[in-house]
Formats: C-alpha cells, structure tokens, sequence
C-alpha cells in the first residue's frame, strides 16, 4: 500500500474513531496534558534558569571587595592593578555608600533593614567586567588569586562561583522534574492503554471483518497507533496553552517587581526545539500507550 | 482452484474433519452441505485460512496453506471474497462505507474505492440504500452488501458460508442468482449450506459432510 494512503487511512479512521469515542477518550488526553504541564513546566523553568545563567556567565563580571579600613593608597594601589590586566575590560569603583543604595534600590523591601543599623555593614568594591578571551575558570582564578593578595583586599569573587552554586540548584530541579514527570507520564501511558485497549474491544468486529478481507496487520493496527498519537498531541497541545498561560502570569508577576535576581531572568517561553520535544513526548506517550494495548487486538480471530 | 488432500481438523480429542480429499475447478459453482455439525464451518475456516489443518494439504488459488507464512495471509485473503450468515457487517458504518473501507483497507485510492463500491452496490441492487446504516435494511439487503464488499478485490474464488441461513426462501433465492451471476463473470463459488430446497433449485455439484467424512459427491443434478 503506498504510504500516502495508509497515513490518510490511518489518521481519518484514528480521528473517527476518537470522535465517536469522545467520553471514553477525553481523560487519556485529559491525563497526558497534566502529566505534560508538570514535566513542561520543570523544563520551561530550569531553562529559562539556565538563560540566566548564560546571560550571567556572558557578562563576566568579578568583584573585588575592600577592606573597611582600606587606605587610599591601597585602594589606588588595587584599582592600578586592575587597570594594567590585559583581562580587563572595564571596571568601576563602588563606595560603601553607594552599595548601600544600590542595596535599597534593588531590594526596596529590605532597604529599611540598613536604617536600623548602626553602620554600613556593605564594603566598597571595584565591579570589574573581564574581557571576553578570560571568561573562563583558570583566567579568573589567577586574577582573583592576585587582586586577593593584595593589602586592602577583603576578598575578590567571580560570577563563575556562584553561577556554579546555582547550576546546581537547577539540575537537581530538573533531576525533580524528570522524577515527577516520568512519573506522571507513565500514568499517561496506563490511561491511554487502557483506553486504546476499550475502543479495540469495541471495534472487535470490524477488526475480525478487517482481517478477513485481507487487510495487513499494520493497518489493522496503524489506526490504533493513530489514535494513540492523536490523543498525546492533543494532549500536548493543550499542556502547552496551559503552560504559555502560566508563563505569562509569571511574566506579569516577575515585571511587576519580583526583585532583582529574577529581574535577571531573559524570560523565554519554548524555543523551537523545545517546543516539538513537548508534543513529541506527548505523541509518544500515546503512541506506547497504543502498542500497550496490542495485546487486546492481537487475541481477536485473525 | 481448491485441492485438499487427507485433510484431517482435530480440536483436542475431537476430530471434526477426518480425511477430506476434494477438488473444486476454476470457474466452478459448488455446493457444500452437511447436518449442523457436519464440519462445514471447519472447512470453510481451513479454506480462508482462519486455521490450519491437523495433517493433510490443501491448495487454494495455487497457495499451500499449511505451509503458508501467516504474514502472506491478507495478500491470500485478498484473492477471496467471504459471505458468513451473520453478515458480519459494521454497524456504525453505512452501507456504502462497509464496502467502500475494503477498498481503502487493501490499498486502492480513496476515488476507487468509491468507484468500485458504487459499482458493487449497484450490481447487487442495494445502490438506493448506500447511505443506511446496516440496522435500518432488510437481512436480504444487509447479505447483499456483504456479497458486494465481498467483491471488492475482484476475488477469485468466492466462499459463503450458510449465506442465506438467516433469510426468507424468497430472499435466500434472490441471494443464489447474484452468486450464479458472479460465477458466470468467471469467479469461482462453494456455498456451505444445510437448505436442500435451495441445492435442488440450484442444481449444482455439491459436496455432502458427515460427521466430518466427505462421503459424496454429487454430481449436478437434483439433490433430495
């Protein structure tokens, strides 16, 4: 049979017999969109996180802290030092002062807490942004290493470090997010089985008349296939209108003052990629569903 | 077209055909009767290949079919065209697409299929009912769409099993003429039956089971 014809055969006859099954296949679709929302929703999360961490890790910022009782010259001595790195692209001094009301500005829920201290209890520091070429571990270690040593110097840090702390945190939520959604798509699976296995039992008759005028098994089966498919991307779709939903009250929540770090988030909904990995799991999930259900169809009269 | 040589069908300890030997020519009509019982069905099954025989061999359309991988089976089913009592016609289905689907399920086009169940349909006289559902025709009617649907891949050898077991003598008549003309159009037919008025009337060879031993074969003439 050319293939043209088997894909229109299988899918019209899948669409119909959707149709005509509607009620019985309204909570596979139902259980395959909720179990795409979790596990969409864990993706949609760590990879807008990782997008933070990108655009942290591209703008290559380190920080050296100062002593409180650094001296002028040993200030001078620093920001010198800083200036003659070849990896250094740029670099700017922070007073106390003006850490403290940066402090207000980006936490203005936490500003008041300052008033109530006795002093300033943020350091100055030089905010320098490392040229791109040493933008990596080793280059920033060895400056961070040097500016360290210095007299003056409380501590110089790098983005890197705590990019790394964080890249963590967002593997083991994807780690999470694989756990619970594997787990809710595996009750997808069950549902769509079982649903596949009662519209199979239902159409008993004409799959032995199927048989019996010589159709092949892979159209016998394709539809059920078909049917498996249909419902996953159904279901997929919808977990994606859920999902975009949700982004965008998450989006109106993050602009409407969420702070600075989540200020710092690119806020992206799917990319491409991203977006057919969805429906593709859902297509799946339907389509093991169905091959699940097999064993229902293979026991009738051949 | 048909050969069966020592053909012997046992379920367990029961033995429902027991040595069958016959033949049946290209173009020929046939009849197969017998008491309930007799084995007819059993045969029947072993001609379309719905079981395989206990021991013996048994040649349909030039195929062996105790040797026949199972994966050959629709391409063979294809080459036959099937008639049961029970019409075995889908319920949700019209009329028109309980023939036209065959054509689809067996890869004609989409047009063809519609072409060809226009035709059939129109062949066996239900062509006015193409749009009702099985249910809301007569069971002459519903047979006739099951003889067209039957015809779909032009077979070349036709089996009915008790084709007219549940219809009036007048409509089980009606039944038999389409099958003589689909014979006259060169396509080979055994009807099983256990009606002796409608064999009489027919006046064909037949072939009588019982207990499942072939124990005559008739020629064509008046069978009592």
């Amino acid at each position: 049979m050319r293939l043209d014809r088997y894909f229109r055969l299988c899918i019209g006859e899948a669409a119909r017999g959707l149709l005509g099954h509607r009620r019985t296949a309204a909570p596979a679709i139902m259980i395959i969109a909720v179990s795409m929302v979790v596990f969409g929703g864990f993706v949609l999360v760590s990879d807008n996180l990782n997008g933070m961490l990108e655009s942290w890790r591209e703008r290559g910022h380190a920080q050296v802290f100062l002593d409180f009782d650094v001296t002028a010259s040993e200030r001078q001595a620093v920001a010198d030092a800083i200036r003659d790195s070849a990896s250094v692209e740029s670099f700017r001094y922070l007073s106390a002062d003006d850490a403290a009301a940066q402090f207000r500005q980006d936490f203005q829920e936490l500003g008041d807490l300052l008033a109530f201290l006795e002093s300033n209890p943020l350091p100055a520091s030089f905010v320098v942004t490392v040229s791109a070429s040493a933008r990596h571990e080793e280059a920033l270690v060895e400056l961070t290493e040097g500016w360290e040593s210095m007299p003056g110097v409380d501590a110089a840090q790098y983005d890197l470090q705590v990019i790394r702390r964080l890249e963590l945190g967002v593997n083991a939520l994807r780690f999470v997010g694989a756990l619970l959604g594997g787990a809710v798509l595996l009750a997808a699976i069950i549902t769509t089985a079982n649903v596949i296995r009662v519209l199979v039992v239902s159409r008993r008759r004409e799959i032995v008349v199927l048989r019996l005028v010589g159709a092949n098994e892979s159209v016998v089966r394709g539809r059920f296939l078909a049917e498996g498919a249909i419902q996953g991307f159904l279901g997929s779709v919808l977990a994606l209108i859920a999902l975009y939903g949700i982004y965008k009250i998450g989006v109106a929540f993050i602009t409407a003052g969420g702070g600075p770090l989540l200020a710092m988030i690119p806020l992206r909904f799917f990319n491409l990629t991203l977006f057919a990995a969805i429906i593709g799991s859902g297509v799946a999930a339907g389509l093991v569903g169905a091959l699940l259900a097999f064993g229902a169809a293979t026991r009738l009269e051949r | 077209m048909i050969r069966c040589f020592h053909v012997t069908k046992r379920y367990g300890a029961i033995t429902a055909l027991r040595d069958i030997s016959l033949h049946v020519e290209e173009g020929e009509f046939v009849f197969l009767t017998g008491q309930s019982g007799a084995g007819k069905t059993t045969l029947m099954r072993l001609l379309y290949r719905a079981e395989l025989p206990s021991s013996g061999q048994l040649i349909v359309a030039g195929r062996n079919l105790a040797t026949m991988p199972k994966r050959h089976v629709p391409r063979f089913r294809r080459r036959l065209g099937l008639v049961f009592q029970d019409f075995k016609l889908i319920e949700d289905r019209s009329v028109f697409e309980n023939v036209a689907l065959v054509g689809r399920v067996v890869g004609l086009s989409y047009t063809e299929s519609q072409r060809r169940a226009n035709e059939l349909l129109r062949l066996v006289g239900v062509d006015g009912r193409a749009q009702l559902a099985p249910a809301q025709i007569s069971g002459g009617e519903q047979q006739r769409v099951a003889i067209s649907r039957a015809l779909m891949t032009a077979p070349e050898l036709l089996l009915a099993d008790e084709p007219t077991g549940n219809l009036d003598p007048d409509r089980a008549i009606e039944i038999m003429r389409i099958f003589r003309a689909i014979n006259r159009r060169g396509t080979t037919v055994l009807v099983a039956t256990h009606d002796p008025d409608l064999i009489a009337a027919m006046r064909r060879r037949t072939l009588i089971l019982e207990g499942g031993l072939l124990r005559t074969l008739t020629a064509a003439r008046k069978v009592s």
